[in-house]
């Protein structure tokens, strides 16, 4: 199997990626949050070519606080938006490091993700983890979704991407 | 066929509208003619064109237009984006920079001021009984186009009263956003924001901003899951910055009651006043500090004092001062709306300011907010019944006949209906106008 020349094996960084895509497919927010470091984020920029989250406006920039508040509210018995199923699979592609140092690493892939809500809707786009090692695993210190259709009119996206 | 006024004014009651007015195409048609097509539908914000030949298009009326900063005068112009010749929309960017803009097809070219810059192969049109300098072959101006203080608004129509009256008391607004800048000024954060598809009518949209009544039952989810997340933390934590912005979605009636409503001329009004869902909101020391050595304490205090939310500038925008942030809305069709939502960087104040503006878009505005898409379902529930036929008319009647009068305003308590009836008003005074002229 291909090895990357860094000291970050590209099977074990695979598995992760997919494992989380798989979480999300399941929509268990709590597997999923288990894979975030702590102070870990998932972000999706409003405008590709935005260098952070502070700068300007963005679809998502939550952290672990929001993220257990999101799961909370998630499929809630009170949320009128949410009576509705909602259910997606996710496919992704050419997963690549793209920059490592030896305890942390930046992984690059391409995705689509097919949402049921409402109707079905295709999500795409390119995605940016940076893991980084804790113990004998990988944690994700930064997830980011970059949607090729950001600034588009967008319906409402209720789950994380 | 047009409907006849008689008919129009049959579908306002005083508290109850038909459902048709949300489910009708020619109503719809007849809203753009003559509500949109006949008041001030704001643009964008001058900072969004800085340099000559910055430009940003968007709609008014459905119609494609275009906001363009003049490299003769430096003054904003407001063309309709469509070519003198054939009428081939000219640009399909959301923004750039262009010194002469290019119609693709037949390479027609216009200045800035919409003025035809030149046509290819002239000679063509040599006694054939056209010239090609009248302004009918130009890209039109807009019938009027003004700012106030950098919020850049356009008419269709000429005749219509100047930007400053339209606007009246919600100039205050406006300012206030300016002036919690401690330099008077605010700009926007990017050239992009957040657009958020609404498959209803547009005056869901609005009217859901003067309902106070809907927030602690449509957004219950949302605050349950925040305080179910707070009640898990350890004693002592402080809550998350979040805390601040969604718990007022569970405030009680008698919370939102006591905000008050007031309806203002034109279909415009606000919620709040000197008190509001962010008049808790944390003062930081730094800012307020900036802000004394701007103004001095007694205008400081003035100025952080003054608390509306949701100032709703009829039809097309509503404004957040306390929050630095606008929306837009663009009607597509009877039943789809785009809702832009723009956030504003006060300038001069510490950037926590920014911070908890970008917060609130994210949590409130964004397609991927938890908040936004529980309102969005309210909505397309009733565009679904309006659709069907289900329901023939829709109640008004919160607080009906116990508005109080002020000078050139009337208010109430918080969740009366009162700024959806005082919308409705506008809706019949605009629709009454008839054909246009």
């Amino acid at each position: 199997m291909t090895k990357q020349k860094s000291a970050h094996d590209l099977n074990v960084i695979g598995d992760l990626i997919n494992l989380e895509a798989r979480y999300l497919n399941k929509a268990d927010l709590e597997s999923w949050i288990s894979l975030f470091t702590e102070d870990g984020y998932y972000w999706m920029p409003l405008d590709s070519g935005q260098k952070n989250p502070e700068e300007h406006d963005s679809i998502f920039y939550e952290d672990r606080i929001l993220m257990e508040i999101r799961k909370r509210n998630f499929m809630h018995r009170l949320s009128p938006s949410m009576q509705y199923p909602i259910r997606s699979s996710r496919v992704i592609s050419d997963i690549h490091v793209s920059d490592y140092d030896e305890d942390s690493c930046i992984v690059e892939s391409s995705f689509h993700a097919v949402i049921l809500y409402k109707e079905q809707t295709v999500f795409a786009g390119s995605m940016q983890h940076k893991l980084r090692r804790e113990g004998d695993a990988y944690k994700i210190q930064m997830k980011r979704v970059d949607l090729i259709n950001a600034d588009m009119p967008l319906p409402p996206i209720m789950i994380y991407l | 066929m047009t409907l006849s006024i008689e008919k129009i004014e049959k579908l306002v009651e005083p508290a109850r509208v038909h459902s048709s007015v949300y489910a009708d195409e020619e109503i719809f048609r007849l809203e753009m003619e003559r509500i949109w097509g006949r008041s001030w539908i704001y643009i964008g914000h001058e900072s969004q064109v800085r340099k000559p030949g910055d430009y940003y298009s968007t709609t008014v009326a459905t119609l494609p237009v275009l906001m363009i900063r003049d490299t003769k005068t430096d003054q904003i112009n407001v063309l309709h984006n469509r070519c003198g010749h054939r009428g081939a929309i000219v640009t399909q960017k959301q923004c750039g920079t262009a010194e002469i803009l290019r119609c693709p097809y037949h390479g027609w070219t216009y200045r800035t001021d919409g003025s035809l810059h030149a046509a290819p192969h002239p000679g063509a049109y040599k006694d054939t009984g056209m010239n090609i300098k009248d302004a009918q072959y130009s890209m039109r101006s807009l019938g009027r186009v003004d700012q106030y203080r950098g919020f850049v608004f356009a008419s269709l129509a000429e005749d219509v009263v100047d930007l400053s009256d339209f606007l009246g008391e919600l100039k205050h607004t406006i300012d206030n956003m300016c002036d919690r800048s401690p330099e008077g000024e605010v700009e926007v954060t990017g050239l992009n924001c957040h657009r958020f598809l609404h498959p209803c009518n547009w005056k869901f949209f609005l009217e859901n901003l003067h309902d106070a009544m809907h927030p602690m039952c449509a957004h219950a989810a949302t605050s349950d899951a925040v305080q179910n997340y707070l009640s898990d933390l350890p004693e002592g934590t402080k809550p998350p910055a979040e805390a601040e912005i969604i718990d007022p979605f569970g405030g009680s009636y008698d919370f939102f009651d006591k905000m008050g409503v007031t309806a203002l001329e034109n279909g415009h009004g606000y919620m709040g006043g000197k008190k509001s869902i962010f008049s808790h909101f944390e003062m930081y020391p730094e800012y307020l500090d900036a802000m004394r050595e701007a103004y001095g304490e007694e205008r400081m205090q003035d100025i952080l004092s003054f608390n509306r939310h949701n100032a709703c500038c009829y039809p097309s925008s509503t404004i957040r001062d306390g929050i630095q942030s606008i929306r837009v809305l663009r009607p597509q069709t009877v039943n789809s709306t785009i809702i832009e939502s723009w956030t504003f960087r006060l300038k001069g104040a510490p950037e926590k300011l920014l911070q908890r503006t970008l917060r609130y878009s994210r949590l409130i505005n964004s397609p991927g907010s938890m908040v936004g898409p529980d309102d969005l379902d309210c909505y397309y529930r009733i565009q679904e019944s309006a659709s069907n036929g289900s329901i023939d008319w829709i109640d008004l009647h919160r607080y009906f006949g116990q508005d109080q009068s002020e000078a050139s305003s009337l208010t109430a308590m918080g969740t009366s209906d009162l700024g959806i009836r005082n919308q409705y008003q506008a809706w019949l005074d605009y629709m009454r106008q008839g054909e246009s002229q």
